[in-house]
């Protein structure tokens, strides 16, 4: 029969029944195959996004794998082709409905058509597919493929990791049958191969733990058990995703590797210990030298690397572990003490001072033990010690005083912040625009600083001054979505700062569609509200009045106006004859900085915003509310719990600051201050979530004299860092750079953000410790009583506090640092509430009471250290009750 | 994506522990043009730190740090030999992560061959070998071996084909233009070095400054500070870190509250600098930091350039001020043509010594610089007549039918009206339209 041309194939491949299709392909001759390749591959590209049209898609599938002329053409049309072979009706389900893993039937014909044709590269495409294969956990159809493809051309299955994974996932958790892989690599022996290069996929770890068939596998001879301890040690030295490394280190355990076993691995299993490894791999590992040296299989070296590598860890679990051993084998084998010592001393290079302490105590027990030569070794890695620590040492190794330690270095605090800059205004409707755009399409909203002013102000000066010139500039943003989805929702606005900057674009363009505020602001904080309550009110002045300008503009970037500018501003008011927005002018009084501020000048004016200010001069401004710590229970969502376990929830409560306005203020109140003034804990609960919309870096701008105020609302903020990342962290910094007191609500705000549990929350927690400290500002008393009281109430974790205490105790406000942790350790150690990570705060103590040469008692520190026994925090509280007795001679 | 074929004779090994042969393919050497150059041949002291450094090379090239993957294989790492030391390096598959181990004098005691640059294989068997050279004794290295035997099974050479994503290519390359601005600004003794690598959070991030005898992660920058992001990507330096006598941190310069930067970390051991270098943020490659676009688009630089690589015979260092006086160039013209060069992956810069060094990678370098997206499109705007320069700061530039206005400001620093500034302001470099506005005004008038 003559070879089909391409309409002949257009008419079978469109057909449903592709076996005409299969069977006429037999007809192909080279020529015609090399003849048709080029439309074929055209055709596949004709449709909808270069893709092939859909009702041929399954033919031509079919198709490729007849005309194209190589392998790799070959696999890259079938890897291409995968979505075209799939369909939701050739897809078979079980009684219970869980998908049958079968091979499609438009693969089955693909394997078919490829079978007919018999190529000569038909090895050359097995592999070319196994190595394009990707592992899919729920749709096998292409492994099924290639799987078909090579067994019924007799080739053996490809060595491909991904392959390889494919065929444990697939063909070992058969949902019909229980597979047993054992039989399945009897069966074909070419697959015992495989079974070590699975492990190269993460995706697999534990798949084969399943019904213990890796063990099975192992125990029967079937794989060779020393591959797969090989394959399953050589993947965990590689590391990977944690999770997945955890499952190779379970696989491994599985496989129970006896001593003999780990003796001829011992260089592999040291090779997992240096820190860089997952704590299981070196859990792991270190087990199983253990038992090595347990049983004198170890060499003098061994013991020394395996030592090096797991006292340079951070795991105290392993440490103790690590010490633990060698104290236990020193014990039991005395003619060992001088190598014992040795790979003790390792621990003494280690950070975490308690084990540096473990160690001291455990080389004090050596000592008598120890030549000389040891002795002098050992005496020279304490080098680095705390100096009570390394007294003891020298002390009981005999050995000469060493050369006086180099004085601790005199860590100085950083020097106070820079004054503030000036703020700039904004002098091209480019620049403009640039500013404005990169507000409204960032996501999560972000607006640094003075930025968002400096747009609000601009926005009307540069539209007055030429409207079209701006229309033109902002095109960028007008023909954005985000500009059309606020007009064309004006009337069911949400109330955000997009929308408020929408607002006042759209008037100041004159356009006639301007978003209106019509929500209540949902989860938005005061200050963010507030700064939407001016931007909406601005947009609504300019509306009206074109001529109308920003007078809230801030002079420095930490939000201050001088009186200077803001006169100015009003006299101009006053000569081109507009008024300030309302609400504009109340920012503008929030901002205004009252030291050395005459009211006569502004009283002058003879507007009625001068004469506003001129009262407001007069009466010093708003009276400060009172700000009082409060205990907030956080809103529990009882509606998809069962009533067992809604009788059984109790929410958690947390310390907030509720701010009440001033009784006596002689001002009235605006809106903004109607909306800072007041905060209270909501009766139903308080609701904290993520916040993606709130500026939180432009509160403190809002409210530049009051930073306790703004405190006391970024707390729901900062009480997240406990659990997740907070955005508030950069705002507090900020905060401290303004205050000139620091009240309870920073306090609370730096306690959270030092406890909190991510590392930007701690850096940022340090940051403001240093500010306040190197501005004599940090009251460490106050802010050691509210750790004290969130520590005993649980709010927070003890040991999350340490990084942050200690970083800024290093970074040189010890002295502070001192005086919050002697009065957080008073506190818990005379309380009746047992707390837990106690220690982990002696700890840190005894380090700053060294740095800043503390001395004198901490209440309850004398009734733990006399308690008998020796718990971890009896032994740190006596070394930390020695440091304070002592320290003199000790320094 | 390109696919590069990397062909060895055979596959690198290591017998006894004792002598390590690591088989060299491709690029180029000086002395004698060959497809498998051999560089090195003798001993090598601290055996153990050599061969866990070559092992955390080939282990960074295998990784994907962004989404946290390890890999089996990854591209086979470079070595480049200068007549004096040996750098291997490395780049990670996310495009974020450089690897350098520098082999200097102190180690190395034995014959350096020739001079030059090839990929070098280390294959997955050979890295688990590398776990258990003791760290006694002395270790025999070979960087290429002779050409007489081939063991595979079909007698021919082991071929690797490996898929090579153009964002690759361009990191590697224009990693070095960064590197160029970096200066030191930190340094830790082994002691504190380990402490402090040891102790970073898993996803640390922040602004890394000095805290007593140690550092500390601040939330914010200050002039002075390095930037830190991804802190899981110095994981690398973990098994090394017990032979350590220093970590020292490079940087650019920064100013309170800048933007995230790219940074390189030096571990000093024995004879031995494991330098890594991290882009700004792990989910960010080195390629899209567009930092050689506007040394690429003034004019007369890639002319500087390619008279420069005719100077290039593999000197230990690339002097600028020296190259300058030798050509008669301004050392400023000499430093953008050195910026083009290692945009065309010709030389690699070394931060710890503050000089370029000549490494043509051992890929289809010319390809490199032609790939750069924002510089093509930017030809072709030029080309189409898009850019119509209003003054000496404003440019106006049509594309996909809408007018963006470019400006160069007051501090020289440019801005656009484009999506891709107003997302990214600046921080990865011009977008194609400033680009595309410098180049219409070197071409002049006619543009």
């Amino acid at each position: 029969m003559s070879a089909p041309t391409m309409e002949e194939l257009l008419r079978l491949v469109a057909a449903v029944d592709l076996a005409p299709l299969v069977a006429r392909l037999d007809d192909l001759d080279d020529a015609t195959r090399k003849k048709l390749a080029k439309p074929v591959r055209e055709l596949a590209r004709s449709g909808e996004w270069g893709d092939p049209p859909r009702h041929l898609a399954r033919g031509l599938s079919l198709l490729g794998p007849a005309v194209l002329p190589d392998a790799r053409a070959t696999a890259a049309w079938i890897r291409r082709s995968a979505g075209w072979r799939h369909s939701f009706d050739e897809r078979s389900f079980d009684q219970p409905g869980n998908r049958i893993e079968t091979l499609s039937p438009t693969s089955a014909l693909v394997v078919e058509v490829l079978l007919r044709r018999d190529p000569s590269w038909l090895p050359a495409l097995v592999r070319e597919l196994a190595d394009r294969l990707r592992f899919d956990r729920y749709n096998p159809d292409d492994y099924l493929l290639i799987e078909r493809l090579r067994s019924r051309a007799g080739l053996p299955p490809p060595a491909v990791p991904v392959f390889a994974a494919m065929w444990v996932r697939t063909a070992w958790r058969s949902r019909r049958n229980e597979v047993d892989a054992v039989a399945l690599v009897r069966a074909e022996p070419a697959y015992a191969e495989l079974v070590p290069l699975a492990f190269e996929v993460d995706e697999i770890a534990g798949e084969m733990r399943h019904r213990d068939q890796l063990r099975r596998l192992a125990d029967s001879g079937t794989v060779d058990r020393g591959v797969l301890l090989d394959a399953l040690v050589a993947r965990l030295q590689r590391g990977g995703r944690p999770q997945a490394t955890n499952e190779f280190v379970r696989d491994l355990e599985s496989l129970a590797p006896t001593l003999e076993e780990v003796a001829a691995r011992t260089r592999d299993h040291l090779a997992l210990l240096p820190p860089g490894s997952a704590t299981s791999v070196a859990t792991l590992a270190q087990h199983h030298l253990l038992e090595l040296h347990s049983e004198g299989r170890l060499s003098p070296d061994e013991v020394l690397e395996m030592s090096r590598s797991v006292l340079a860890r951070t795991e105290k679990k392993l440490l103790r572990a690590q010490l633990a051993h060698l104290q236990a084998h020193a014990d039991a084998h005395p003619a060992d003490a001088d190598l014992s010592a040795r790979a003790v001393s390792m621990a003494l290079d280690n950070a975490a001072p308690d084990i540096q302490r473990k160690a001291v105590d455990l080389l004090n027990r050596l000592a008598p033990r120890l030549t000389p030569a040891t002795a002098a070794l050992i005496a020279a890695a304490g080098d680095a010690l705390p100096s009570d620590l390394r007294q003891r040492l020298i002390t009981s190794l005999g050995t000469p005083a060493p050369k006086p330690e180099a004085p601790l270095p005199q860590v100085e605090l950083p020097p106070p912040p820079n004054p503030p800059g000036p703020v700039v205004p904004i002098e091209t409707v480019e620049e403009l625009v640039e500013e404005l755009a990169s507000i409204l399409h960032s996501e999560p909203l972000a607006a640094r600083g003075a930025d968002l002013d400096r747009v609000v102000e601009a926005l009307p000066r540069l539209g007055l001054l030429d409207r079209e010139a701006l229309r033109r500039a902002a095109a960028p943003v007008t023909s954005a979505g985000t500009y059309r989805y606020y007009q064309e929702h004006a009337r069911h606005l949400d109330f955000t700062l997009r929308g408020a900057l929408v607002a006042l674009l759209a008037s100041c363009l004159g356009d006639s569609r301007v978003p209106q505020a019509t929500g209540s602001g949902g989860r938005l904080g005061a200050p963010a509200r507030a700064c939407c309550v001016r931007i909406f009110a601005l947009a609504d002045s300019v509306r009206q009045d074109p001529l109308v300008r920003v007078v809230a503009l801030p002079s420095q970037v930490n939000g201050t106006i001088a009186a200077n500018d803001l006169h100015t501003r009003l006299a101009d008011a006053a000569a081109q004859s507009w008024s300030p927005d309302p609400v504009d002018l109340e920012q503008a009084l929030l901002r205004l900085d009252l030291a050395g501020t005459q009211s006569e000048p502004f009283a002058a004016l003879g507007s009625a915003a001068g004469r506003q200010v001129s009262e407001w001069v007069r009466a010093g401004g708003h009276r400060p509310p009172t700000i009082q710590v409060a205990r907030a229970r956080e809103y529990l969502d009882t509606l998809n719990m069962g009533s067992e376990e809604r009788a059984a929830a109790k929410p958690r409560s947390s310390p907030m600051a509720e701010v009440r306005a001033a009784v006596n203020d002689p001002l009235s109140l605006g809106p903004l201050w109607s909306e800072l003034a007041r905060w209270s804990v909501p009766s139903g609960g308080l609701t904290v979530g993520w916040a993606p919309d709130d500026p939180f870096e432009t509160w403190p701008l809002v409210l530049p004299h009051h930073p306790e105020l703004v405190a006391a609302h970024l707390l729901p903020e900062l009480s997240r860092a406990r659990q997740t990342r907070s955005q508030g962290a950069a705002a507090l910094v900020s905060l401290t750079e303004t205050a000139d007191t620091v009240g309870p609500a920073l306090l609370l705000g730096l306690a959270y953000l030092t406890g909190g549990k991510h590392q930007e929350a701690w850096s940022a927690a340090t940051d403001a410790l240093l500010i306040l400290a190197s501005r004599h500002q940090l009251d460490a008393q106050a802010f050691g009583e509210v750790l004290a009281m969130m520590l005993e109430r649980g709010d927070l974790v003890a040991k999350r506090l340490i990084i942050g205490l200690g970083d800024a105790a290093r970074g040189g406000a010890a002295g502070e640092i001192w005086t919050a942790l002697s009065h957080v350790l008073s506190h818990l150690l005379r309380g009746a509430r047992t707390v837990v990570g106690v220690v982990d705060l002696l700890v840190l103590a005894a380090e700053v009471a060294l740095l800043t040469g503390a001395q004198g008692a901490i209440d309850g520190l004398d009734d733990l250290a006399s308690r008998t026994g020796r718990t971890r925090q009896v032994v740190e509280a006596r070394r930390l009750l020695k440091i304070l007795d002592q320290l003199p001679t000790a320094r | 994506m390109a696919t590069q074929t990397l062909s060895y004779q055979r596959p690198s090994s290591l017998a006894d522990s004792r002598r390590l042969v690591l088989e060299t393919g491709g690029g180029t050497a000086l002395r004698r043009p060959t497809d498998h150059p051999r560089f090195f041949e003798g001993w090598v002291t601290r055996p153990d730190v050599v061969a866990e450094g070559l092992r955390q090379v080939a282990q960074v090239a295998a990784s994907e740090f962004w989404r946290r993957d390890r890999f089996a294989a990854g591209v086979d790492p470079v070595v480049t030999s200068d007549g004096r030391m040996l750098r291997f390096e490395s780049f990670s598959l996310c495009g974020g992560v450089q690897a350098r181990l520098d082999l200097t004098p102190e180690v190395l005691n034995g014959e350096v061959l020739d001079r030059g640059t090839t990929n070098i294989d280390i294959n997955e068997p050979l890295r688990r070998l590398l776990t258990g050279v003791p760290a006694d004794g002395l270790l025999h290295l070979s960087v290429g071996s002779d050409g007489l035997v081939a063991t595979t099974a079909d007698g021919a050479v082991i071929e690797r084909r490996v898929s090579l994503s153009t964002r690759w290519l361009r990191g590697f390359a224009e990693a070095q233009q960064i590197a160029s601005t970096f200066e030191l600004r930190g340094e830790l003794d082994g002691r504190h070095a380990a402490t402090f690598l040891t102790s970073l959070p898993r996803e640390g991030r922040g602004w890394v400054v000095p805290a007593g005898r140690g550092w500390r992660i601040s939330s914010r920058a200050a002039p002075g500070s390095v930037h830190l992001a991804g802190s899981h990507r110095l994981a690398s330096m973990l098994p090394l870190v017990r032979h350590a006598r220093a970590l020292r941190a490079y940087g650019p310069g920064v100013s309170l509250g800048a933007g995230p930067v790219a940074s390189a970390w030096e571990l000093a051991l024995p004879g031995v600098n494991f330098v890594l270098m991290l882009s700004p943020d792990a989910s960010r490659g080195f390629s899209g930091e567009g930092a050689a676009l506007t040394a690429l688009a003034a004019g007369g630089a890639v002319d500087d350039a390619e008279e420069i690589g005719r100077l290039l015979h593999h000197q230990p260092r690339l002097e600028p001020d020296l190259l300058a006086e030798q050509i008669g160039m301004t050392a400023g013209r000499v430093r953008s043509a050195l910026a083009c060069l290692a945009v065309a992956g010709r030389v690699g810069y070394d931060v710890t010594e503050a000089s370029y060094f000549q490494r043509d990678l051992p890929y289809d370098a010319a390809s490199v610089a032609r790939l750069n997206p924002r510089l093509r499109q930017a030809e072709e705007l030029v080309a189409a007549g898009a850019v119509t320069i209003v003054d000496d700061a404003v440019a106006e530039v049509v594309s996909s039918d809408r007018v963006h206005r470019t400006r160069v400001r007051a501090d020289g620093t440019t801005a656009c009206t484009c999506q891709w500034w107003i997302t990214h302001r600046g921080s990865r470099g011009p977008c194609k339209h400033v680009v595309a506005a410098a180049l219409a005004r070197d071409q002049g008038p006619a543009a």
